[in-house]
């Protein structure tokens, strides 16, 4: 009886090897193919700021007109363009969270950050009946944000810290996206919260709130500047910005191209996120009256200034180790950029 | 002379250190019914077995026909029937009956129709359909006869066929296989440990003793008239003297 | 005449099936409404918002390709778990020595959720259709080892040496008696191998793949769209429902149907003389 369970046994088993290997072969053989040089591998996280940006990006042919052969990678979750910047599997990304982004160069991965693309629209807010009046009262209260070591969590801690006094341990963060912070707002599990302007008007009646402030006033109190700190940057491998820095500047020409486009054809804009992000119209809309203020290509001496003050403020809160090296910021190719029209 | 259809010469089987069978010498003439009567642990299923060409003896020689047994081909002209019924339950009534043909070369359809015929013949025809769990023991019995027989068997090897049957049924199920094998010839060596039934099927009886096995005496039944009803004062008493033997 | 009885009592058994679970259903719908009533869309949204969204999503245009994804990757992952979990199954039931050995190394495959298959998975394959069908493999593989194993265990030798004793092959032995002992156990691991396989795509598609239903789910949630949420939700349990309904169960049925099944009251024993 055995015999026969080792025959049909054994017939089976070569089999299941033969398949399992040939699956294993083709995997990495479909992902490791030659690809040409010229070709630019961008990643986004097809939600939250990125979506609206990305989208219009990657529906008109803005890198193309520019000579750039791109190819889109989309990405489920905030966190993944930048894991896959560090492995090599994409070349750049146009909004990677600028605290990973720190960390990540600085634990040695060739990275450059060629544009400040995401400012941080980002409110502090109380539900409407909340005895809370002002941000210096959340001393001691929860507060939902999203969570410890994202970009938002970081400022958020640094204005309260330099504005307002208020420690790390002298209030609870309860970590949450939007969905979840809007959730625990209504529900009162939450104090208070740090929700995106774009969300807090996108969900209008049914999430009745007051806002304290705002990231960019706090941060220009905090900096004593007219500075707006930002959540997402431009991101590339190194290699493509020191050795190809005119694909990179042409890369530059077509996100400039692509803002002053969705600035001018709200519309149309969308229309696009209806289309892509399965997004209902109201929302849709909602989405893009922030554009301006979501999305941005800018890499001025102001805004680098910005990157390193934020920087500091990481490392003194002890989410970032280490020197900031100047070759981080890669200028060539935004200089070059001016130059295309 | 026609060599005996199954001949077996000084059969040696140990199990271990137990020796089972102890230099058996058997011979089945063809066309008899033949019954190995014993009490339990001489070794008459063990001997069976080897009969049938399913168990190598350690020592001794089986022939078929004549043909030595490690030459013997065509082993299906020799047919078991084990003490259960062991019906495939996932198969029905008549897919049961027509196991035994799948061994072989016929077409599904001529399957098919011996499965009905053998089926028409233990009278179970209008149930080639059912499932086994939905017959009566002995309906079941039945069926596991008719899988046996469809392959057409020379030589019919049973191991205490109708034990499990109750006295009612066990004596149609014999009058059955009388009625069959005098309907086509076909050699019966049968095992059981009920000598009435030995009396009342068999020609010759093989009477074996036990620890070890050996043969105890042949009784030749032959005179014994025909059916034999086993409250005939002739049978009880053939029937008592063999039990005093044993 | 008995016959009649019979069909009567089966239409009204079945009439009355229908109409529990239709009020079944309505009694859901009724306590969504309250709930969804007290409570912003945002948090849950009502039957008619989900409605609306779901024939929305419907006619979207990635909808299909979406769809179209999550299932191939399932499959995929189910094949390649049946072929390998078959074949391993009859290995360790063939061999003592090697059950006895692997033993250990199936408690562990067994243990491991599958939120740490994803892990490794979006690690080793990142974004792409690999890890999902890693981790639909990961766990539906040992389901169908264990029970193919089993199943092997269950083979019954008295079946075996009747079929030796028709001087049947060692081919014949493994196709008439060996799969049709085994089919049940099977059916039984894939089944539930199935099930989990569905559920555990959704999680690895919401970390590790840029397109596919938990994709989608992923990226409703993050856009603050619940009723999106709900809406694949309620595709996906009706997906399950057809599958079983519609294929699972009469495929067990009809597979099955030799099994000694308690018999409902209305029929009466059969009379069992021989």
């Amino acid at each position: 009886m055995r015999k026969l369970l080792s025959a049909a046994a054994a017939a089976f088993y070569a089999y299941s090897t033969f398949i399992a290997l040939s699956y294993a072969a083709i995997t990495p053989a479909m992902a490791s193919a030659a690809e040409p040089a010229p070709t630019v591998k961008i990643g986004y996280w097809t939600s939250g700021v990125s979506l609206g940006y990305g989208s219009v990006l990657e529906a008109k042919d803005f890198l193309a007109k520019r000579g750039v052969r791109a190819e889109f990678v989309h990405f489920p979750d905030v966190n993944a363009p930048l894991r896959a910047l560090a492995s090599g599997s994409i070349d750049l990304a146009f909004g990677a969270p600028v605290a990973g982004v720190f960390g990540t160069a600085a634990s040695g991965v060739p990275i450059r950050i060629f544009a400040a693309t995401q400012p941080a629209d980002v409110q502090f807010v109380v539900p409407k009946d909340s005895p809370i009046q002002s941000i210096r009262e959340l001393k001691g209260k929860k507060v939902g944000m999203s969570p410890a070591g994202s970009s938002v969590a970081v400022i958020a801690g640094a204005v309260l810290a330099g504005n307002y006094q208020i420690k790390g341990s002298d209030f609870a963060l309860v970590g949450g996206n939007e969905s979840r912070l809007a959730q625990f707002l209504v529900q009162k599990q939450v104090d208070a919260a740090a929700l995106r302007s774009v969300t807090v008007e996108q969900l209008g009646d049914e999430l009745p709130v007051r806002k304290l402030g705002t990231f960019a006033n706090e941060w220009k109190t905090l900096t004593q500047s007219d500075a707006v700190p930002y959540i997402g940057v431009g991101a590339a491998r190194s290699d493509l910005v020191d050795n190809h820095p005119e694909v990179v500047a042409r890369v530059i020409a077509a996100l400039r191209d692509t803002l002053a486009w969705g600035n001018a054809n709200r519309d149309e804009v969308v229309q696009i996120l209806q289309k892509k992000a399965n997004l209902p119209a109201d929302d849709a809309k909602v989405y893009v009256s922030h554009w301006n203020d979501m999305n941005r290509v800018a890499f001025e001496p102001a805004d680098i200034a910005t990157l390193r003050r934020q920087h500091a403020v990481f490392v003194e809160s002890g989410l970032v180790k280490g020197e900031l090296k100047d070759d981080l910021f890669a200028r060539k190719p935004y200089e070059q950029a001016k130059a295309l029209k | 002379m026609n060599p005996p259809v199954l001949s077996a010469h000084g059969i040696v089987k140990r199990f271990g250190t137990t020796t089972i069978l102890d230099r058996i010498d058997v011979t089945v003439h063809r066309g008899e019914v033949l019954a190995l009567v014993g009490p339990s642990g001489c070794g008459k299923s063990t001997l069976l077995n080897i009969l049938s060409g399913l168990l190598t003896p350690d020592a001794g020689q089986l022939a078929v026909d004549g043909v030595p047994a490690p030459q013997v081909s065509d082993w299906r002209r020799i047919a078991y029937m084990f003490q259960e019924d062991r019906l495939l339950p996932w198969r029905t009534v008549r897919d049961n009956v027509a196991f035994g043909l799948e061994a072989g070369n016929l077409s599904t359809s001529d399957r098919r129709r011996r499965a009905d015929d053998m089926l028409e013949l233990v009278g179970l025809h209008a149930r080639g359909d059912a499932w086994p769990h939905e017959l009566s023991g002995g309906m079941r019995s039945r069926v596991a006869l008719a899988r046996s027989l469809a392959v057409q068997p020379e030589v019919l090897l049973m191991d205490e066929p109708f034990s499990k049957l109750d006295p009612q049924t066990r004596s149609q199920m014999h009058a059955e296989l009388l009625r069959i094998q005098a309907g086509n010839g076909m050699t019966v060596v049968f095992v059981t440990h009920d000598m009435e039934e030995a009396v009342v099927l068999a020609d010759r009886v093989v009477r074996l003793a036990a620890r070890p096995g050996r043969v105890a005496d042949v009784v030749n039944l032959a005179d014994l008239v025909r059916p034999r009803v086993p409250t005939e004062p002739i049978v009880a008493e053939q029937v008592r003297v063999l039990r005093a033997a044993a | 005449m008995r016959n009649t009885a019979v069909t009567t009592i089966a239409v009204r058994h079945v009439g009355t099936l229908v109409l529990q679970r239709l009020l079944l259903v309505a009694l859901l719908l009724a306590l969504w409404w309250w709930g969804a009533a007290r409570v912003p869309s945002f948090v849950l949204p009502g039957p008619e918002k989900v409605g609306v969204a779901l024939l929305a999503l419907w006619h979207s245009d990635t909808f299909a390709t979406d769809v179209a994804a999550t299932c191939q990757r399932v499959l995929s992952g189910f094949v390649l778990a049946t072929i390998v979990g078959s074949g391993l199954g009859l290995t360790l039931g063939a061999s003592r020595v090697l059950a006895g050995f692997f033993e250990p190394v199936l408690t562990l495959l067994n243990t491991v959720s599958s939120a740490i298959w994803a892990i490794f998975a979006i690690i080793w394959f990142g974004i792409s259709d690999a890890t999902t069908v890693f981790v639909v493999f990961m766990t539906a593989m040992p389901l169908i080892l264990t029970n193919v194993w089993e199943g092997t265990k269950t083979v019954d030798p008295h079946y075996v040496d009747l079929a030796r004793s028709f001087r049947m092959s060692r081919v014949q032995i493994l196709r008439k008696i060996y799969v049709p002992t085994i089919l049940p156990h099977f059916f039984a691991g894939a089944r539930l191998a199935f099930g989990f396989g569905w559920r555990v795509s959704l999680v690895a598609e919401t970390i590790g793949s840029s397109s596919g239903i938990g994709y989608r789910l992923r990226q409703a949630a993050d856009l603050v769209q619940t009723d999106q949420v709900f809406a694949w939700t309620v595709l996906l349990v009706g997906l399950m429902l057809l599958l079983e309904g519609g294929l699972l169960k009469p495929a067990e049925r009809r597979l099955f149907r030799w099994k000694a099944s308690a018999r409902p009251s209305s029929t009466p024993a059969v009379s069992l003389q021989a």
